[in-house]
């Protein structure tokens, strides 16, 4: 048996190695768009903003999904299919004021999100102590 | 199935040196070479093959090349300062690049981190997701750090502090520092349940 590894924050400084999104001298491994030309389904762009404890728009939030294709197969090798996990930062840059935005194809079968029990949606990294 | 399936990438997200931050540049990065390497385990440890690994980390001087980090210490051109690998087949990982510094970071008086690498994992469910640091052994910011001490179980803490491996170092080249990764989650084959 051995022990989990703790988590630790991700700090304010995340941005260039796993979000960099042209700014720095490092390539992207995930984008927003989820879209692949082999998909089938309705195309749907989800879009919202993310905020702190005090309401404030956190404007470089990371956020990652991941769900089933079309036909509610997944990506996962576990599963067979197309569909791909990516991740997006929000940013003013791209889109009104923090908000956030993927393009994706709804599942026929997939409840994720309400599955999950809220202690274990662990898909949203936030600097959780300034300068980490 | 959707909490069994896991974030998939597509492997040509993750380039040959991509695990390697001294040689992403024109010219070597300023300071002390080691290599970086463990194993990524389920929690009965078994070897998590083929999950993405990421790294991010300040220059040898305490700096990040992130545009928000004001700290008067130089930049260096030759180093950004992150890194990408996949594990193999026995979950093995490796990277290659500089021992970072130390860096004050204004929580309270006097405040320094201790050098660390911050890690992103994936692991084969979401589940077993983990963003984390990695310290460097015996570092005597470690009692002041209260963010390394927000772990508050000793034995949990130690685990995010790696070891000095001499069997890996590579003489005349670069000191070997090992960090294993134990993820959540047994990584048995899951059962088909929707």
């Amino acid at each position: 048996m051995t022990g989990i590894t703790p988590s630790q924050t991700v700090g304010p400084y995340f941005k260039y190695g796993l979000t960099p999104n042209g700014e720095y001298a490092w390539n992207d491994a995930f984008g927003n768009d989820l879209v692949t030309p082999d998909v089938t389904g309705e195309r749907i762009r989800i879009e919202g903003q993310v905020f702190d404890g005090d309401g404030q728009a956190v404007a470089d939030a990371m956020l990652e999904i991941w769900q089933a294709d079309g036909q509610g197969r997944f990506g996962d090798p576990q599963d067979a299919a197309h569909c791909r996990t990516r991740r997006f930062v929000g940013s003013a840059v791209v889109a009104p004021i923090n908000t956030v935005a993927f393009r994706s194809v709804p599942s026929s079968r997939d409840p994720c999100p309400v599955r999950v029990a809220s202690h274990r949606r662990r898909t949203l990294s936030l600097p959780s102590m300034p300068g980490a | 199935m959707s909490e069994l399936t896991g974030p998939v990438y597509g492997h040509e997200a993750v380039r040959e040196r991509d695990n390697d931050l001294t040689v992403q540049h024109s010219g070597e990065p300023i300071g002390e070479r080691i290599i970086v390497h463990g194993w990524v385990l389920d929690e009965d440890g078994r070897g998590v093959a083929n999950t993405l690994v990421e790294l991010w980390q300040a220059n040898a001087c305490g700096r990040y090349v992130h545009v928000v980090d004001r700290h008067p210490a130089p930049l260096d051109l030759n180093f950004t300062g992150a890194g990408r690998a996949l594990t193999d087949a026995q979950g093995h990982y490796r990277f290659v690049t500089i021992k970072p510094g130390a860096y004050p970071w204004g929580n309270h008086y006097n405040a320094w981190r201790p050098a660390h690498i911050h890690f992103s994992v994936f692991g084969h469910s979401f589940l077993s997701r983990i963003v984390t640091q990695m310290y460097f052994p015996n570092d005597p910011l470690f009692t002041f750090d209260p963010i390394f001490n927000s772990v508050a179980d000793e034995k949990a803490r130690m685990r995010m502090v790696s070891s000095f491996d001499p069997e890996n170092t590579r003489p005349d080249w670069a000191l070997a520092y090992r960090f294993d990764i134990v993820l959540r989650g047994r990584n048995a084959t899951p059962q088909e349940n929707h």
